[in-house]
């Protein structure tokens, strides 16, 4: 079965992620710098109580001012910040790996060997598929490659044992784990990312669905200009209280009008105001779907909505006709239920031509709601489901009319 | 194995027990290898035959411990067993050479306790691995300084400040995710919850409609029952030899939608499977606010026409909307007057139609939950001037 699950996901969603990702890059970036910073400290410390060359140790230093300043850069520069702080993230991982295997070839010791697992503990805080695919190789190879080529780093005194082989099985375990590690846990972050952009992006359709639904109920609209009218009066009342001059009025004024003329005819009307002071006016706007409604609607609904300390988000939460633990009977009626109620029309949506129902149910995340083998039965005869409802529910609504 | 890596793939669907089971297995399949490796590296060992037939005993003893909880589903117990084999590696790898991967060994099995990410774990065990390492290089240090070394104080101090750089640095990471994990559960659990509330009023608002225009629900059309009737012995017969048994489970499901479902449930009356198929079907009934109802809706909002992302669209907060005070003030005095005069509550009839009293908004406004829209300042500003709100709005 060919599926593009992306097909029908919302359109909100990618950019809303790369907003949620940025938020979480910015505090990694943050840390990764102060970790390096400590360590660089410690470096510094160590190789000056050393006395080590005055060639390495200021090249060591010039290292570590390149790394800060780079990434000074890349976190200031507030356009495209995501961008900037992934190329922060590739960065610092190909530098501190490069300064640790610096590190290593000038001290040529096992203990300085050993950085190069701190570095990779830096640099596991991201939690990137593409960060762990280039430190794990670097790591390994850096690894490999010097304990290979500098068969000095890991003398010991007294020690003729084959100690090359060996790190290099524990530097492949290490790696292996250590990525399957990252592997699983970034697949359920991107999970999580996913599935909170799509819950934010849900309930301002579900909202838009309950109004539409609301107006219909109650055969009107709201009433808008009733709150243009009292909210003037009220802050014709407030601004007398707190004894300044009525500076609600213009705006109110503005947005009485904001359906009716473009922000051009707005902008030559109420020369005080800027373009973007009327845009911004735009989310005052009460009309439904309109942000001001939806924050009024959610405000009146989140009254009680309390989470339980133990409440986890986990498979059982999700809505589906394939729970693990029904019966196959109640998997293939809860389905047919289903695709029997969206091929009617409702005041919430019209029928689904039944090309678009397949499409959807072989494009989306229903693929995944649905029991795998009833879902073949429905894509391989469609048309016969399709015939099935015509017949049958097409028939009764031709019998209501006539 | 393609099991294995299908299951890795897939993690994300996984449940936190399953993925902890997955882990157990890719633990296993390690500890494997080491435990080969321990024989392996006998010939070099300088322990005396009896501690490493000893050693070799309790390894396979504690492996094949893990294998049975595995096998049993007790993960946890798996889990710390599985830990408990790792650190038993290590400490004989440690003890029974001076070589630098004893010292590498300890970095292994921090990486497995890592491998596990559970805070708690990692803070006991991996405390252990840790308090251990530094013990091992204050008192063993000098055995695995490099013949490269300029000060073998400065190379054990190096290997000190990597070991416990290493620990910390997990701990932070654990930290750190664990908060974002936390707090990215609550905000998808809390929305979970609204998106439900409203869509409970959009199913009072579908009722009511039927209610008015007459209707009969659609669960008792006969030919909505005969359509899923038919579609579902069609795709039976697919799967079993008679496909028409189905057809005595829709007609049940059709005849719960006339019963207390939950009073069927709780009967001591009735037969198993009765009572089973009562239980599976209470989340698709047509007749309340359900599974099914939720489904359908979310089906509904593809289709919706919506505008593109902007930043404000999941914004809420009136101080991340605007930066005007007079914006602030204006759409203050819009929320308060629209939850006073507009119907957003079910009254005791479990209708839609109550409006909130002042004093209920006032309550509403210094509660917690009211964060998420106003800022102290605004909450301030209306509870010193909450009469002119009564008054005008």
């Amino acid at each position: 079965m060919q599926k593009d699950t992306q097909k029908y996901a919302y359109k909100q969603l990618e950019p809303y992620k790369a907003t949620l990702e940025l938020g979480h890059l910015k505090l990694k970036t943050l840390l990764v710098n102060v970790l390096t910073m400590i360590f660089a400290v410690i470096l510094v410390v160590i190789m000056y109580h050393l006395r080590v060359q005055p060639n390495y140790f200021y090249t060591f230093i010039g290292f570590f001012i390149v790394f800060f300043v780079v990434n000074f850069a890349l976190y200031a520069y507030d356009n495209d910040q995501y961008n900037n702080l992934r190329i922060a993230m590739y960065f610092n991982t190909i530098a501190l790996f490069s300064i640790t295997a610096a590190l290593i070839i000038v001290f040529q010791t096992p203990s300085v060997f050993t950085t190069l697992f701190l570095a990779y503990a830096v640099i596991f805080i991201y939690q990137d598929y593409k960060v762990m695919v280039l430190s794990n190789v670097l790591v390994f190879i850096f690894g490999a490659l010097l304990v290979m080529n500098f068969s000095t780093i890991l003398d010991i005194p007294n020690n003729a044992t084959p100690q090359v082989l060996l790190i290099i099985i524990f530097l492949f375990i290490f790696v292996m784990l250590l990525a399957l590690s990252s592997y699983i846990l970034i697949k359920r972050k991107m999970f999580f990312y996913n599935q909170l952009a799509q819950i934010k992006e849900s309930e301002i359709r579900n909202i838009d669905i309950l109004e539409e639904l609301h107006e219909i109920v109650d055969q009107e609209e709201m009433d808008v200009e009733s709150y243009y009218d009292d909210v003037e009066a009220f802050t014709e009342e407030l601004s007398k209280k707190l004894e300044i001059e009525n500076v609600f009025k213009r705006k109110i004024d503005v947005l009485r009008q904001l359906d009716k003329k473009s922000l051009v005819d707005l902008k030559e009307e109420f020369p005080e105001f800027t373009i973007e002071d009327i845009k911004k006016l735009k989310l005052l706007e009460l009309r439904v779907s309109h942000k001001m409604r939806n924050l009024a609607i959610k405000a009146s609904k989140t009254k009680d909505v309390e989470i339980e300390k133990t409440e986890i988000f986990s498979e059982s939460q999700f809505k589906s006709f394939n729970h693990s633990e029904d019966s196959m009977y109640v998997k293939i009626i809860s389905f047919v239920v289903f695709y029997v109620l969206i091929k009617r029309d409702k005041p919430y949506l019209k029928e689904v031509p039944e090309a678009v129902i397949r499409d959807v149910f072989l494009n989306s995340k229903y693929f995944y709601s649905v029991n795998r083998k009833v879902l073949k039965v429905y894509l391989d005869n469609n048309e016969v489901f399709d015939t099935i409802v015509n017949d049958i529910l097409k028939e009764e609504t031709n019998e209501n009319l006539t | 194995m393609k099991t294995l890596l299908d299951r890795i793939r897939h993690s994300e669907f996984l449940t936190f027990n399953e993925v902890l089971r997955l882990k157990l297995i890719i633990v296993t399949l390690f500890i494997s290898a080491f435990v080969l490796l321990s024989y392996i590296s006998a010939p070099f060992s300088t322990a005396d035959d009896n501690t490493f037939l000893f050693v070799s005993v309790a390894f396979s003893f504690l492996f094949l411990l893990t294998i049975l909880f595995i096998a049993i589903n007790s993960n946890r117990i798996a889990m710390h067993l599985s830990i408990i084999t790792i650190l038993g590696i290590t400490f004989a790898f440690v003890n029974s050479s001076n070589y630098f991967y004893g010292f590498i060994m300890f970095f292994v099995s921090l990486t497995v306790i890592i491998f596990y990410h559970d805070i708690v774990t990692y803070l006991l065990y991996g405390g252990i691995v840790t308090g251990y390492g530094v013990f091992y290089i204050i008192t063993n240090g000098s055995y695995i300084v490099g013949t490269n070394s300029i000060s073998p104080l400065i190379s054990q101090d190096t290997y000190l400040i990597v070991l416990i750089g290493f620990y910390v640095v997990f701990l932070i990471q654990f930290i750190v995710s664990d908060s974002i994990y936390e707090k990215m559960n609550n905000d998808w659990l809390k929305m979970s919850k609204t998106l439900d509330r409203y869509q409970s009023f959009s199913s009072r608002y579908l009722s009511d409609l039927s209610e008015k225009n007459e209707e009969q629900p659609i669960y008792e059309s006969g030919k909505f029952q005969q359509t899923v009737n038919e579609l579902s012995t069609f795709i039976n017969e697919f799967l079993e030899e008679d496909g028409s048994k189905i057809a005595e489970v829709v007609e049940y499901y059709f005849f719960l939608h006339s019963q207390d479902i939950d009073e069927i449930i709780k009967s001591d009356k009735g037969t198993t499977l009765a009572k089973r198929y009562a239980k599976q079907f209470k989340k698709y009934m047509l007749n309340d606010d359900t599974e099914m109802s939720s489904l359908l809706y979310d089906f509904a909002t593809l289709f919706k026409e919506t505008p593109d992302y902007s930043e404000s669209r999941y914004q809420y907060h009136l101080s991340d909307l605007f930066d005007d005070r007079i914006n602030k003030l204006i759409a203050l005095a819009f929320l308060y007057k629209f939850l006073k005069n507009e119907t957003t509550q079910f009254d005791k009839y479990g209708s839609a139609k109550r409006v909130l009293a002042h004093e209920e908004i006032t309550e509403l406004f210094i509660s917690k939950e009211f964060r998420e829209f106003l800022s102290f300042e605004l909450v301030n500003f209306y509870l010193d001037n909450q009469e002119l709100f009564r008054e005008h709005l």
